[in-house]
Parts: C-alpha cells; sequence; structure tokens
C-alpha cells in the first residue's frame, strides 16, 4: 500500500516536472558527447542569451494567465533599445532609462484600454500595436541601427560573478518575484481566476477589466527590461531587433506549461520553458544545423506544442 | 389595464429606439464608404494630379496584388479564420514560380503547380486546425508556426539569393493589357473578385462559410460539416497567395524569400477596413474592394506628397484599431439600448 501510494507520487512529480527533467536529461547527455558544452564559455554563454527573451517571456506568462494573447514584445523590445541609444548621450542614463519605460508602459496602457475596456481581440490590438510601434522606431532611428557606448551599459554587459553573468542573476530575481506575486498575493491569484473563468471572477466581485488592463502593463514593462538586456550585450539598439519575438517568446512560455487559454501555469514553469528552448538551440547550434533548418524546427516546436495543448483542452469538443 | 399601458409604453420605446438605432447602424454600416470619399476628395484637394487617368491606372495596377490577398483573406475571415501565414505562402510560390521556370519548367505548368503549392499550405494550416479544434485564438497560434515552416523552406529553396525571371511571356502577364487598355493585373484581380461574389452569395458553399462565421456550434447543430468548410476557405486563401505571387513576381521580375513578408497584414487591414468583420460572419467581396481601394489611394496619397513609406505603417496600425472598434460597434449597439431602456421603462 505505502509503495502504491509513493509510485503515485512520484509519477505525479515527474507529470508535473516534465520540462525539468527533459531539460537536465538532455544537459547530462550532452555533456558527455560534447565536451565543449559544458565548458564556462559556453555555460556563460548559455546565461547569457536566456534572459533577452526570458524576461519578456515572463511578462507574457501573466498575459497568457489571463488568457490574453500579446505579440507587440519585439516592437515594445526594439522601440526600447533605440530610444535608450538615442536618448542616453543627451539626457544620461537615468533620465533616458526612465523614459524609455514610460513609452514601454504607455504601449502596454494603449494594449491594455483597448482589451480591457473596449473588449476588442487581444491579439488583432497587440498585432496593429505592434505595427504602429515598429514604424515609431523605424522612423525615430531613419530606420538604421544605432550605437550606444553609454558606459554604464557597457560595464553592466561585461559584469560576471564567476562564470554567471549578472543580468542572469537579475533575470532569476524576476522570475522569483514574478513568481511570488502570482502565486502569493491578491492580485496574483486574481489573474487565474480571470484567466480561468472571467464571468465567474467578476460575479466573485474581481475587477476583471482593471485585471487584464494592469496584465498588459506588466507585459509591456517586462518586455522594455527584455530589451534594454538585449540592449547590454549587444550595445547597439536596432529598429529591426526581435522580429522573431512573438513566436519565440510564445514558444517558450507555452512548452514551460503554462496554457495558452489561461489559468494554469506559472513565472517557475516558464523559467523551465526558457531553459529548455536556450540548451535546443545552443545544442543545435553545437551540431552545425543551418540556421533556416533552426528555424524551421522553431516553427515545429510551436506547431507541436500549441497541437499538443489545445488537443487535450478541445477533445470533447464537436468542432 | 394598467399592464396593457405599460406593455404599450414599452413597444412605444422599443420602436423609437429601433429607428435611433437603424439611423446609427445606418451611418455605422456605410463608414467605410465615406472614408474611401473623404480619402477620395482630400487626394484631390492635396494634389493636383491625383485624378489623371495616369495615376488612377497606376492605383489599379499597384492594388492588384494586394487585393488578390485581401479576397482570399475575406474567406477566411467570414468562416471565422485568420491567416498568418498568407504572406510567408505569398513569397514562397515567389520564389517557386521562378524557381520552375528557370529549372526549365513549361510556363502554364510551373503557374499550376505553384497554385497547388499555394493550396497546399493552405490545407495543411486546414488539417491542423481541424485536429485540434481551434477556436480563433488558436487560429492565430497555428498559423503562426505555419508561417515560420513556409518561411524556412523558402530561405532553403532560395538558399538566401535573389531569383530573377528571364522569360518575357511570364513577364507580359504582368507588364501587358488586354487591346492595351485594360492591364491584365487589373483584369485578373477583378475576374477573382466576381467569382469570388459569385460562390459567396450564389452557391450553398458560400452560404455554409457565412453560417460558420457567425456560429460555429450552431452549423454544426445544423447538419454543416464545419471542418470541411473552413478548409475550403483556407485553401480559397492559399490560391490567392499563388495567385498574387504570380501576378507580382511577373511585375517585379524579382523574388526573394521574405520579398512578401507582411503583406498578410495589408491584406488584414483592407478586408478588416472594408468591412469584413474580425470572427467572420458578416461581408461581401463589395466590402473588400472598398478597404482595398481605400488601402491603395492612401498610399498613393502618401507616395505623391513624399510621406515616408514608415509613417504608412504607423497610420496602417491606428487604422486597423479603429476598423475594429467600429466593427465592434456595428453589432453592439441594438440589442444593448434596446434592453436597457426597457429594464428602466419596464421599472416604473
Amino acid at each position: 500500500m505505502y509503495k502504491m501510494q509513493q509510485a503515485i507520487l512520484i509519477k505525479r512529480i515527474v507529470s508535473k516536472n516534465v520540462v525539468i527533467l527533459v531539460s537536465v536529461a538532455a544537459f547530462i547527455v550532452f555533456s558527455f558527447i560534447k565536451p565543449l558544452f559544458i565548458s564556462a564559455t559556453n555555460l556563460n554563454g548559455l546565461l547569457i542569451e536566456a534572459p533577452s527573451y526570458g524576461l519578456a517571456a515572463i511578462g507574457l506568462t501573466f498575459c497568457l494567465l489571463c488568457n490574453q494573447l500579446d505579440i507587440s514584445m519585439g516592437a515594445v523590445i526594439s522601440l526600447s533599445t533605440v530610444l535608450f541609444a538615442l536618448l542616453s548621450p543627451v539626457l544620461g542614463f537615468a533620465f533616458a532609462l526612465l523614459i524609455v519605460f514610460a513609452a514601454a508602459i504607455l504601449v502596454g496602457m494603449i494594449n491594455g484600454l483597448l482589451v480591457g475596456l473596449a473588449k476588442l481581440d487581444a491579439f488583432m490590438i497587440s498585432l496593429s500595436t505592434m505595427t504602429a510601434v515598429r514604424g515609431v522606431a523605424l522612423l525615430i532611428t531613419d530606420t538604421k541601427p544605432v550605437p550606444c557606448h553609454d558606459p554604464i551599459i557597457v560595464a553592466i554587459g561585461n559584469m560576471n560573478i564567476g562564470f554567471v553573468p549578472v543580468v542572469f542573476i537579475f533575470f532569476l530575481a524576476m522570475v522569483f518575484v514574478a513568481e511570488f506575486v502570482l502565486k502569493y498575493t491578491m492580485f496574483g491569484r486574481n489573474i487565474y481566476a480571470v484567466g480561468a473563468a472571467p464571468a465567474a471572477a467578476a460575479a466573485t466581485g474581481i475587477k476583471t477589466r482593471f485585471t487584464i488592463f494592469i496584465v498588459f502593463v506588466i507585459n509591456a514593462f517586462f518586455s522594455a527590461l527584455s530589451g534594454f538586456v538585449m540592449l547590454t550585450r549587444m550595445q547597439s539598439g536596432s529598429p529591426i531587433l526581435a522580429s522573431d519575438a512573438a513566436l519565440s517568446i510564445i514558444s517558450m512560455v507555452v512548452i514551460g506549461g503554462t496554457a495558452l487559454n489561461g489559468g494554469r501555469g506559472g513565472a517557475l514553469r516558464t523559467l523551465s520553458g526558457i531553459i529548455i528552448m536556450g540548451l535546443i538551440f545552443n545544442i543545435m547550434s553545437m551540431m552545425n544545423i543551418y540556421v533556416n533548418i533552426q528555424n524551421l524546427i522553431k516553427g515545429a516546436i510551436v506547431l507541436g506544442v500549441v497541437v499538443m495543448d489545445r488537443y487535450a483542452a478541445n477533445k470533447n469538443k464537436k468542432v | 389595464v394598467l399592464w396593457n399601458e405599460e406593455v404599450e409604453e414599452m413597444l412605444d420605446v422599443k420602436r423609437n429606439l429601433i429607428w435611433q438605432d437603424k439611423f446609427i447602424n445606418f451611418s455605422l454600416k456605410y463608414v467605410s464608404f465615406y472614408l474611401l470619399l473623404v480619402i477620395v476628395i482630400f487626394g484631390t484637394i492635396v494634389s493636383d494630379v491625383f485624378l489623371t487617368g495616369q495615376n488612377i491606372m497606376n492605383i489599379l495596377k499597384q492594388i492588384s496584388v494586394n487585393g488578390i490577398l485581401a479576397c482570399g483573406f475575406t474567406f477566411v475571415l467570414l468562416s471565422g479564420g485568420f491567416d498568418l501565414s498568407l504572406g510567408a505562402n505569398t513569397s514562397l510560390c515567389c520564389c517557386l514560380v521562378i524557381g520552375f521556370q528557370n529549372g526549365g519548367m513549361n510556363m502554364y505548368f510551373a503557374i499550376l503547380l505553384v497554385i497547388l503549392v499555394g493550396m497546399l499550405v493552405g490545407l495543411i494550416n486546414a488539417t491542423i486546425m481541424r485536429f485540434i479544434r481551434a477556436e480563433l485564438s488558436d487560429i492565430f497560434m497555428v498559423t503562426m508556426g505555419t508561417t515560420m515552416l513556409v518561411f524556412s523552406v523558402a530561405l532553403t529553396y532560395t538558399q538566401g539569393y535573389e531569383l530573377y525571371v528571364n522569360n518575357t511571356d511570364f513577364t507580359a502577364i504582368g507588364m501587358g493589357s488586354l487591346f492595351g487598355v485594360v492591364p491584365y493585373p487589373v483584369l485578373i484581380l477583378a475576374v477573382l473578385m466576381v467569382i469570388a461574389q459569385t460562390i459567396l452569395l450564389k452557391t450553398s458553399l458560400g452560404r455554409k462559410l457565412y453560417f460558420t462565421g457567425g456560429s460555429k456550434t450552431a452549423s454544426f447543430h445544423a447538419g454543416i460539416k464545419v471542418p470541411n468548410v473552413r478548409t475550403f476557405a483556407f485553401i480559397a486563401s492559399g490560391f490567392a497567395a499563388a495567385l498574387a505571387a504570380v501576378v507580382m513576381t511577373s511585375r517585379t521580375t524579382g523574388a526573394n524569400s521574405h520579398c512578401a513578408n507582411g503583406y498578410e497584414f495589408d491584406a488584414c487591414v483592407a478586408a478588416i477596413i472594408g468591412g469584413i468583420a474580425l470572427g467572420g460572419g458578416k461581408g461581401d467581396m463589395r466590402h473588400t474592394l472598398i478597404g482595398v481601394l481605400i488601402m491603395g489611394i492612401m498610399v498613393n496619397i502618401m507616395n505623391l506628397t513624399g510621406i515616408p513609406s514608415v509613417v504608412q505603417m504607423i497610420i496602417k496600425g491606428i487604422m486597423l484599431i479603429i476598423m475594429i472598434y467600429v466593427g465592434i460597434l456595428q453589432q453592439r449597439p441594438r440589442q444593448m439600448r434596446v434592453i436597457r431602456e426597457i429594464k428602466i421603462k419596464g421599472d416604473v
């Protein structure tokens, strides 16, 4: 009897943490196949790569938990890089940073107002704002990339503790803050409730429209953080940066186990999704796979994840 | 007696409101038409070459590709779907139609084969949707995934190079004109629109398309095979993508793996500005034509007055938001206001 209980417990733990287990297994197997894989340089590369889309993925987790699909992250990322690169020589670090976040939050507020208050379709609205924001980014830079030699940016980009880059530690801190907000505050619980059953949430007195609004603002804020981290790595802002962001970020969030239609998931799950996607692309680059085949695999992963998620959810529907 | 009076009063209110709503709906219904008029008047004021025959012919030629794509997009939108892979599909077809001919294939055979490829992409989309019983939000995700697949197939095919046409028979499609008056791209667009309008309004398939878009569940219970209807819509959009690719490459005589990326957004904006409802069930080819004309004339005016193309992106985005909101307004006011007013009267 006790053994059976133990077996069930193990099964449950495995099925809950399958993504983490797979990434650990892949990590071990590949460190045997390619010894170069666990060299400090490669691990540093892996960790420095993770926060760039990872921060935006944490933001999107809030959105998807609330059953809102936002695809404007790529545009916000590129806008924040070019804004900072343009403004920091003129206004100085702190003030430029303030304006960058203000601009990103403005985009999030526009999205949130239109989706939350006017109840328009989240995907279409973020598609439109994505186009408009990218247009603004192209307009203010005259379609050229802008270099950014701010000393603080360069310093942050080169700062390591051991082989762990400091931006990764910041990223981990943000993940745990997000997880805490989602799991242990009333606001976080409200997000789950609104995502899973909006009518029931409204009936219990949760301000559903306001929750949706805030979720979009949070997503835009995290996208701006993501843009800032990318800026520290590349030391230049580009208006055509992150054009594949929506696809990559959504696949990170969904592969981690956050449902596409809300109410299930969390920031720690997204962290495991980010890590496994980073591993997959790192391994593919190590195996000398062409970049277009990598894109093919990225598309296939998105399709596979969406099909698995939706097939299970819609199995009993007629059409 | 009292009860009767109350009912009379309520009916009176309802009648009044219905007249008000009819007025509001009338003005909302033709909002895209007014927009077209305003843009044409604006164009004649700001630019003196706008209303010349040469410029009008130019506009018609320029809208042909977007018009063909918007036709395909209309079918998908009417069935309650959305096709993000349209642009990538067009790029792939552009590359293939040139590649096949440069490989020594007969021109007509190459065009036929490319149309089959375009329809195959639509079929793949639809098959995945049939498997997962997709809602609108899932369709966004699925077509986003297939966009990536199709794009990388195109990139693998071209190896990143530009492809050029060296067949004068083929370029005659884009450059030539019937009797020296009607350019072939415009002719193709017109014929396609007439055929599409006939399918939508005169065939049972068209009616089923509207029903599916209106309510998936109700159509299922009425015995309509919803997945099949949707498959038809996506194959139609793939067909449009391939046809647009043929017209586009014969006009520009060149293609690369991302030459039509973003065209799906233009097609979608055109269809929605014209008044095709997102989520399906409302609008026909007349709306699409108006939307395509609005887009084409807007771009033309901006080019004539020297506004950079980047500003066009911003304006398109803002316009799409406004038109989605108008589309929602068109559906909202009638039921809500009648019910609210009757409730107030009912309390008295």
